[in-house]
């Protein structure tokens, strides 16, 4: 073997023997190791096969921790891996990391985090990618069915802006330690702009992102049962909220309570059956004036703060069939 | 070439296995009691229905009501699984999506575990992906059969007078009645040596 393909479409690092085992010696797990079995081939992958694609995606080795759990997590049962990356539907694996390690390998929380220009943030995401497509067969035609996928497939991977934020951060919200570093997969589509340069309550701010948030057409508004709306505020948007001493609770309640879609407007769309009243479940019965929230509670929603300067939030619309899962990543030295 | 400029394969060496969980069909279906199971996609009850009656127009069947999952992107709950367990064989649709597909094979390959053998109906875009799943899961020769895609925006009469043929009903026949081996034969590599 001389070279390998490329799976994604863009040029990779030639994964050497010894490129490798600078990946594996930062981890105290065997190469030889089982991290899984990836569907939807349930093939079963080693720790050195994942370091392959980790080497190929562009990663420097201190980045492999991160991979590594955010693999481990997106296989968790909850999080419909099989689903996630067979549907027709545009989501894909996409990667929040919390604690100490974001600073330390350089993942960025701050300006244009979602965007081009950070080595960590494009290449934790495209090795996960490159598993998915090289050991699971998530291949476009094949075992990936989407009608017309997205940017964020090549690979999504932000921190939590945790300094900007006036709340505990994700993790901390988890049960974690705030020293401890972890990685959150959510099955999410590509953000969506939330601009509100006028508000100056949380009320305001919430009411724009609930209007961004609640609309017949995303998964969420059908597969609420499970869905976990995410919203990823501005330092700014965050700061506006929190000074009115506004906690996450209060956010989540806010949204719960307003992101939400009149009954008449699912009638003969998205995936409402006619037969039963379809989806969302919980929907079934309601008069055609009521209103729908996009998820079963407000715990399901999500709140995490990235991002830099500016009166922009952003709104994750979620495969809604797919619950995140976070996971501590092992500290590297 | 020097042992350090070795390239590793990104592929994993260890692949899905040949080995197949289909259980064993009866010779004929006169007596049969079928289970019908939606996975609430729009127009698969309707499809359901009309492969059921046409197969009580051929043979002494007794056919269920429609079983409905919650929803198509997940697998059936236990419950469901339990409820068909009492027929002697099933009819679940369908795969008209990734993802419902994949789950639709994951059903299916429960009830082959279980004694129960199924059919599978699929959109022939999805084939590909079905076959794929079911080969990687201990189910090669799984029988997929395949109808004219798209189907979610035909009225349930197109379904049931033109979707619903009678190549289709016939393959059911078949693949409730012929024995594994054949099944294998017939279904293996059948929609993935297309690609």
């Amino acid at each position: 073997m001389t070279e390998v393909d490329s799976p994604d479409g863009l040029p990779v690092v030639q994964p050497t023997r010894e490129r490798v085992d600078d990946f594996l010696a930062i981890t105290d797990r065997a190469g030889e190791e089982t991290v899984g079995e990836i569907p939807p081939s349930y093939t079963p992958i080693t720790v050195e096969t994942t370091a392959v694609n980790a080497v190929m995606a562009g990663c420097a080795p201190e980045h492999f921790p991160v991979v590594l759990a955010a693999l481990e997590a997106s296989l968790q049962e909850q999080f419909n891996l099989y689903g996630v990356l067979a549907t027709t539907h545009p989501c894909w694996p996409s990667v929040v990391v919390n604690g100490p390690i974001a600073e330390k390998v350089g993942i960025n929380g701050a300006d244009n985090a979602y965007g081009q220009g950070t080595r960590a943030n494009a290449t934790i995401g495209r090795a996960l990618t490159l598993v998915y497509m090289n050991a699971g067969g998530a291949v476009q035609g094949q075992g990936d069915k989407a009608t017309h996928g997205g940017p964020h497939k090549f690979g999504l991977c932000v921190a939590e802006n945790e300094e900007a934020s006036p709340w505990d951060p994700l993790h901390v919200e988890r049960g974690f330690d705030p020293a401890e570093s972890t990685v959150t997969v959510f099955g999410a589509e590509s953000p969506h702009n939330v601009n509100d340069h006028v508000a100056d309550t949380p009320q305001g701010i919430l009411t724009t992102a609930a209007d961004t948030m609640a609309k017949v057409g995303t998964n969420l508004a059908y597969l609420s049962a499970r869905g976990e709306p995410h919203l990823v505020l501005s330092p700014e948007h965050a700061a506006t909220i929190a000074r009115a001493d506004w906690t996450k609770t209060d956010v989540k309640r806010f949204l719960y309570d307003h992101a939400r879609i009149p009954r008449h407007r699912h009638r003969d769309h998205g995936m409402y059956d006619p037969e039963d009243g379809g989806l969302p479940r919980h929907a079934r019965g309601l008069d055609d004036d009521q209103l729908v929230p996009i998820a079963a509670s407000p715990e399901k929603f999500v709140v995490t703060v990235t991002g830099g300067t500016g009166r922009h939030s952003l709104f994750h619309p979620s495969f809604g069939d797919t619950e995140s899962v976070t996971v501590a990543v092992d500290d590297v030295t | 070439m020097s042992e350090s400029d070795e390239i590793l394969d990104p592929t994993p060496s260890q692949s899905g296995t040949d080995e197949s969980v289909l259980t064993d069909r009866p010779a004929t279906l006169d007596g049969a009691s079928i289970g019908l199971l939606s996975n609430a996609k729009k127009n698969s009850d309707h499809f359901l229905q009309s492969v059921g009656t046409h197969l009580q127009s051929v043979a002494d069947i007794d056919v269920s009501d429609v079983v409905y999952k919650p929803t198509a992107t997940s697998a059936a709950p236990d419950d469901i699984y339990e409820e068909l367990g009492q027929y002697d064989a099933v009819l679940t649709a369908y795969g008209d999506c990734g993802s419902c597909s994949s789950w639709t094979i994951h059903d299916a390959i429960q009830l082959e575990e279980s004694g129960i053998p199924t059919v599978v109906f699929c959109s022939e875009e999805f084939t590909t992906l079905c076959q794929f799943e079911s080969e990687n899961q201990s189910c090669p020769g799984l029988p997929i059969v395949e109808f004219e895609h798209p189907i979610a925006d035909v009225a349930p009469e197109v379904v049931r007078e033109e979707r619903v043929t009678d190549a289709i009903c016939d393959e059911v026949v078949e693949a409730l009645t012929s024995d594994p081996e054949t099944l294998r034969d017939r279904y293996g590599g059948r929609y993935t040596d297309e690609v």
